[in-house]
């Protein structure tokens, strides 16, 4: 009896140091500068059709008021702000600047949020990237993302000079995120395996000669035996993704190959910008102290960075 | 450590743990996972239903659509070179749809487009033509029934208007449904094109949905993937 309880003990120990330890935040603040840069590079990319996709006379707005009168569906929050939505759109990209940048870090995120679920709740078509960007925002936030790397950073430099770098932090959002992306794959791979189309071999010729997701315009007919080794070659990479990126021997590789698979699959296919989250996120599973040299030699390329105040500390 | 903050650290790892196994439940799909792991994503998705927003749906958006619990089989036919028609893909052999199946969910396919359109500030091989086209059969709903609440719809107004002040110049835009339906049954294929909406660019007047038969959409618009095989032919 005291064998078990012993056991689960040690179980509960091992779990919360699994969460509570202290981890690097290294990859966490690039977490947030890609996060931030993404929201941000969307919706600009979106600036010529504002008015005409939100706007008061936009498509969104007649498309929303037409579906809720037709079919009876809620026409969302975006109704609240279609007068608005100028404003909503500057607060948005002045959020995800602001985060990318770390200043304010915590309140630019969760504004930037708001204003992208307004903006998602539309129905406006976007890929499935548009909701599952938002926990990893919330995480980020939740996290000292902004102690490194940041405008925030800078500033409390500048009030005390001598304060301690932050390294390290609790490791639950970190933690939270690896296991997100973990359970991405898992539910993105594993729903397919009584999938005819993907047991063929078919969907990499699909996606490449769809006018809907193709950037490519080659006559791929005769590649498709190529294209189905390959179908089944990013399908098993992606099916062991959860196992793979779990266990420490096999997680550089996975992540290798996923951020092959991801740029190949941006290169030729248009899934707005689900590649791009998903590259993002993988720093999570970099290599130890791979994130943590990124970010120093930035910060000593950066003029009044840390690094370089101490270096020259050190050299006087 | 104090009791309160021990006692805090406790709580907080039992939210944490529940979170956590609600998305390890939720992330493994019903194809592999027991009975009981499905409740969290159809929490989700009865979420979703209910309140009709995304913003729940943050696990991986492409199962909360749930095709197959909706019993939707998206199959995509492409025009080969010589021009007969061939299934490049079918999702689900236990699918069980109803017997027709119809080409192009519309509103789908109108609204990607829309994106199409708004984004393309350097448009890229947008010239593929249409060699491949959405054909989904809508969750039991009759063609017929379908068809006739597209034409009733007030909803493709805005959506002709966007089109005609996106493309500068444009005269009028038409919106067909393509009927290419497959039976499961017999496996006959039959094809062949509606207009459904008409709108006029210039006057911004709507104009009467008048129907169309192949031949003279194939006249309009050669291009059209209205092969002879695929019309009354068999299934590829």
């Amino acid at each position: 009896m005291s064998g078990v309880k012993a056991r689960l003990g040690g179980a509960v120990a091992a779990v919360e140091r699994l969460y509570f330890d202290p981890v690097s935040i290294h990859p966490l603040v690039l977490c947030r500068i890609f996060l931030g840069t993404i929201l941000f590079s969307c919706y600009a990319l979106y600036a010529p059709h504002i008015e005409a996709i939100w706007g008061p006379h936009g498509v969104t707005r007649e498309y929303l008021e037409q579906l809720s009168r037709v079919f009876g569906i809620s026409v969302g929050p975006l109704a609240l702000a279609q007068d608005h939505v100028w404003a909503l759109y500057a607060l948005l990209l002045i959020a995800a600047a602001a985060f990318a940048v770390g200043f304010m870090t915590r309140l630019s995120g969760l504004v930037m949020l708001l204003c992208h679920v307004v903006f998602a709740e539309s129905r406006f078509h976007t890929w499935g990237w548009s909701p599952t960007i938002m926990p990893f925002i919330v995480y980020v936030v939740c996290s000292r993302a902004g102690a490194r790397l940041s405008v925030d950073a800078w500033r409390r430099r500048r009030r005390d000079p001598d304060s301690p770098e932050v390294e390290t932090a609790p490791g639950w959002p970190l933690r939270l995120i690896q296991l997100h992306v973990l359970a991405i794959y898992g539910a993105a791979a594993w729903h397919r395996i009584d999938d005819p189309g993907w047991l063929r071999g078919d969907v990499l010729f699909e996606v490449l000669t769809s006018d809907v997701w193709s950037r490519v315009s080659f006559d791929l007919h005769g590649l498709i035996n190529v294209l189905r080794v390959a179908t089944w070659a990013s399908w098993s990479v992606e099916l062991l993704a959860p196992f793979a990126l779990a266990w420490r021997r096999t997680r550089t590789t996975w992540v290798v190959l996923l951020t092959v698979l991801h740029v190949g699959l941006e290169l030729g296919s248009e899934l707005g910008w689900w590649q791009p989250l998903m590259v993002s996120l993988l720093v999570v599973f970099w290599p130890r102290g791979l994130a943590s040299r990124l970010v120093q030699r930035i910060e000593r390329a950066l003029p009044g960075g840390r690094s370089r105040v101490n270096e020259k500390k050190e050299s006087d | 450590m104090t009791g309160k903050r021990r006692a805090a650290r406790t709580l907080g790892l039992a939210l944490l743990l529940t979170y956590s196994a609600i998305l390890v439940l939720a992330s493994w799909p019903a194809e592999v996972a027991p009975d009981f792991a499905a409740g969290p994503g159809e929490l989700s998705r009865s979420f979703f239903r209910l309140f009709r927003t995304r913003a729940v749906n943050f696990l991986f958006p492409g199962r909360g659509l749930d095709q197959k619990g909706r019993r939707i089989c998206v199959v995509v036919f492409g025009l080969q070179a010589d021009g007969a028609v061939t299934r490049v893909y079918e999702p689900d052999d236990r699918c069980h749809p109803p017997p027709l199946r119809l080409r192009l969910n519309l509103f789908d396919g109108l609204v990607r487009n829309i994106v199409v359109v708004s984004t393309d500030a350097a448009p890229t091989a947008r010239s593929r033509g249409r060699a491949n086209r959405w054909i989904s059969s809508l969750d039991g709903e009759p063609v017929e029934q379908l068809v006739g609440r597209l034409r009733s719809s007030e909803t493709l107004d805005p959506l002709s208007r966007f089109f005609c002040r996106s493309r500068p110049g444009s005269r009028s835009v038409q919106m067909a449904v393509y009927h290419d339906a497959v039976d499961y049954r017999t496996g006959a294929v039959s094809s062949w094109l509606e207009v459904i909406h008409h709108y006029d660019c210039v006057g911004s007047v709507r104009l009467e949905g008048g129907w169309l038969s192949a031949d003279r959409m194939r006249a309009a618009a050669p291009d059209l993937p209205l092969a002879p095989p695929a019309v009354n032919g068999e299934r590829p």
